[in-house]
């Protein structure tokens, strides 16, 4: 294996040679600590992240409890974890959208970011104020574009495939709706607001016009919607089933280009870890989610082959990009040092959460893209 | 690409009837031809046949049903089966038992047929997938997906009446969005070659890109109905009717109602269908559910010999296979 370092790489043998990184930074993860250990713990979820190259992980408020007062976040922060844990404080008391959490007293505590998880605020009010509360002292808040009316009782992209399976869907217009009262609240309010987790062409659409405008916003996509479509849930496939829908070709396609052009600044994991029996029932009752660490790192080293752009270019969607939401300094980051060779040979072995990918060494037999999974990340520090 | 169809056992022969979708149209073709034999059964002094006997059948209705479960009931005593009626609907899956505990207990009861009705799309899908290999399951209707055996009585009572499906104009007025009786209706239309099928109803109770399924959509009934030679109804779910899909019943009367002066504008011929209960007087006008053209009444009595003859086809499939005695014996 031959190390090289990144900034006198040539692109074109770029992608087939080891390289040295600063470690990843996911902005969206769920490690299930505290209350959710059944599906999987933090001990086990960022030795994952680490062999997938992360050193720096953002873990969802929505816990059991949610991460709501610095008792919970010191419970986090005191867990043996083989990457650094940055716990998103819940913006509102137990994520419920009606009341605002002690900003203050959790960034000191150690959350850099507040968001909601997958739950909304549904009263506006509420939500500016936590915008303007949280402008006020610069916090950054993360939050998912999602009109909650409009998302209730679906369970996958409302498109041709939910029409001929009969499954309630989740329209474009339910994120791109949300997005747009998201947006004009955080122009109205100023706050530096990070759009998590997108799904759908309109939304990039959205973002572009917005960052041109000037606002402060930045935003990412969870890595399977680079890749995956609704069509991937043909059959009932529940192992398809994602809390942030797959969406059409078009969707994707629209989503890479984003990241090609900047407007998506950063790519995470979304991972989600589940029980053995979660998928075990009709698809609209099965539970959402998906295990994405065992092949985060073979899916983003594919990238630049498909949107024409080098390794080099793609560092920053997880690295700079998302430290920099987090007020995480580069000289920080740089603390942490990875060696990533894109030709390791891969087993993808997560069957235990209903992985989609378990097993799978090219993404044909999926999606019909011919997309190998290879790369394995060693930690230098 | 997609996960392969559990209907299909491994000699590619149907073990279970979950959906129209992957059936071609020998298969349903062939469905419609043991009906037609099965047909005379309950016109006989002895209203039964020999063909499941000895076999156990389990009606697993997690929906409230009285129409498909009790001509399910029939069609399996009429084939000599041993019939166990399953309440689900107040029994233990209201204590918080899964689905798959459900279905494990009743395996373990030996019963060698399940007939299932669930109220979540893909239920059946999921029932066949997880059963052992010696269950033959049948979808009663599962959420809004399929109700396959709907669909091929349906079609059978086209059949009856019109011949062929070539050339015909089949009109679906009502909610198609919610409705699994129009989903399997349009897929089997579409596999046996009706000549135009079209669907009728305000947007919101369409499917999103609801062409995509191989329809025509029209908004105005009026306009549909011009050379219709079949028009099926749907039932307009209670809950929706005063909702945010539609004003009130009423309204959808005024807008989508069938009634005589409307069916006028169809061919002379037309046939009426609707798989009922029937609200008179929001869907239907009671003297079209009631006149001449209507074939309402053929339809319940054809959903007998339909699923006589589902279970009868898919029974000799279930692995392993069973012996020549059992598997040979023929009717009448």
């Amino acid at each position: 294996m031959q190390t090289l370092q990144v900034n006198n790489m040539d692109n074109a043998q770029f992608s087939d040679k080891a390289f040295e990184t600063t470690g990843f930074v996911d902005l969206y993860a769920r490690l299930c600590e505290p209350g959710l250990t059944r599906r999987g713990n933090i001990q086990r979820e960022t030795q994952l992240a680490k062999q997938a190259g992360f050193a720096h992980i953002v873990c969802a408020p929505d816990t059991l409890p949610a991460i709501d007062s610095t008792a919970t976040v010191q419970q986090i922060k005191a867990i043996p974890a083989a990457a650094e844990v940055h716990p998103m404080g819940a913006l509102t008391v137990a994520l419920q959208g009606d009341k605002l959490t002690e900003l203050n007293i959790l960034q000191k505590a150690g959350c850099p970011i507040f968001g909601q998880a997958d739950k909304p605020i549904a009263d506006s009010a509420v939500l500016l104020r936590a915008m303007e509360y949280a402008k006020t002292f610069d916090i950054p808040i993360s939050l998912r574009a999602s009109d909650t009316e409009l998302t209730k009782n679906g369970c996958v992209h409302d498109g041709p495939m939910a029409s001929r399976h009969g499954l309630p869907g989740i329209s474009a217009v339910a994120e791109t709706a949300g997005l747009a009262r998201l947006l004009e609240l955080a122009n109205n309010s100023g706050c530096q607001l990070h759009v998590s987790r997108i799904s759908c062409a309109r939304s990039v659409q959205l973002l572009r016009e917005a960052k041109n405008a000037g606002l402060n916003i930045s935003a990412d996509v969870g890595i399977h919607h680079l890749f995956f479509t609704d069509e991937q849930l043909n059959g009932y496939d529940t192992r398809f089933h994602s809390a942030v829908p797959f969406r059409s070709a078009q969707d994707r396609d629209a989503l890479r280009q984003g990241i090609v052009d900047g407007v998506i600044d950063a790519i995470c994991s979304d991972h989600a870890p589940l029980d053995s029996d979660a998928r075990l029932a009709p698809l609209p009752a099965t539970a959402s989610g998906l295990s994405c660490y065992p092949q985060f790192l073979a899916l983003w080293l594919a990238l630049p082959k498909i949107l024409g752009l080098s390794i080099e270019d793609l560092l920053h969607t997880v690295t700079t990009s998302p430290g920099k939401i987090l007020g995480l300094e580069d000289e920080y980051l740089a603390t942490t040092k990875f060696t990533i060779d894109p030709e390791a040979e891969i087993n993808i072995e997560d069957a235990a959460h209903h992985n989609p990918l378990s097993g799978v060494s090219n993404l044909k037999t999926v999606t019909g893209e011919d997309v190998e999974l290879k790369g394995a990340a060693y930690s230098a520090t | 690409m997609s996960l392969p169809s559990p209907q299909f056992n491994r000699l590619g022969t149907l073990q279970h009837f979950l959906t129209l979708d992957d059936l071609d149209k020998e298969t349903l073709t062939s469905i419609m031809d043991a009906a037609e034999n099965f047909s005379s059964v309950g016109d006989r002094m002895i209203k039964n046949v020999p063909l499941l006997r000895g076999k156990t059948v389990a009606n697993l209705f997690f929906e409230n049903s009285t129409r498909t479960r009790t001509a399910f009931e029939l069609a399996a005593k009429r084939l000599s089966a041993d019939l166990l009626n399953v309440d689900l609907v107040t029994s233990s899956t209201n204590k918080g038992e899964s689905l798959l505990d459900t279905l494990r207990v009743l395996e373990s009861l030996q019963c060698d047929m399940f007939i299932v009705r669930h109220g979540e799309s893909g239920a059946a899908d999921f029932i066949a997938r997880h059963v052992k290999p010696t269950i033959n399951v049948v979808n009663g209707g599962d959420g809004q997906a399929s109700h396959p055996t709907q669909g091929m009585l349906d079609m059978f009572t086209i059949r009856q009446h019109k011949g062929s499906f070539e050339n015909l104009c089949v009109v679906i007025i009502g909610d198609i969005k919610h409705s699994r009786v129009a989903r399997s209706g349009i897929s089997a239309l579409n596999t046996l070659g009706a000549g135009e099928v079209r669907v009728v109803g305000p947007q919101t109770l369409m499917p999103t890109d609801v062409e995509s399924m191989g329809v025509t959509w029209y908004s105005n009934l009026d306009e549909a109905l011009v050379g219709a030679d079949v028009i099926m109804g749907l039932r307009l779910q209670t809950e929706r009717m005063t909702g945010i899909t539609v004003p009130s019943s009423r309204e959808f009367y005024a807008t989508y109602g069938l009634t005589q002066q409307r069916l006028a504008l169809a061919k002379p011929d037309a046939i009426v269908m609707h798989p009922g209960p029937t609200n008179r007087g929001v869907e239907i006008a009671a003297d079209v559910a009631d006149g001449p053209q209507s074939v309402i009444l053929d339809q319940v009595t054809n959903g007998v010999a339909i699923r006589m003859a589902v279970m009868s086809i898919i029974m000799g499939n279930a692995e392993p296979l069973r012996d020549a005695n059992s598997a040979g014996e023929q009717h009448g």
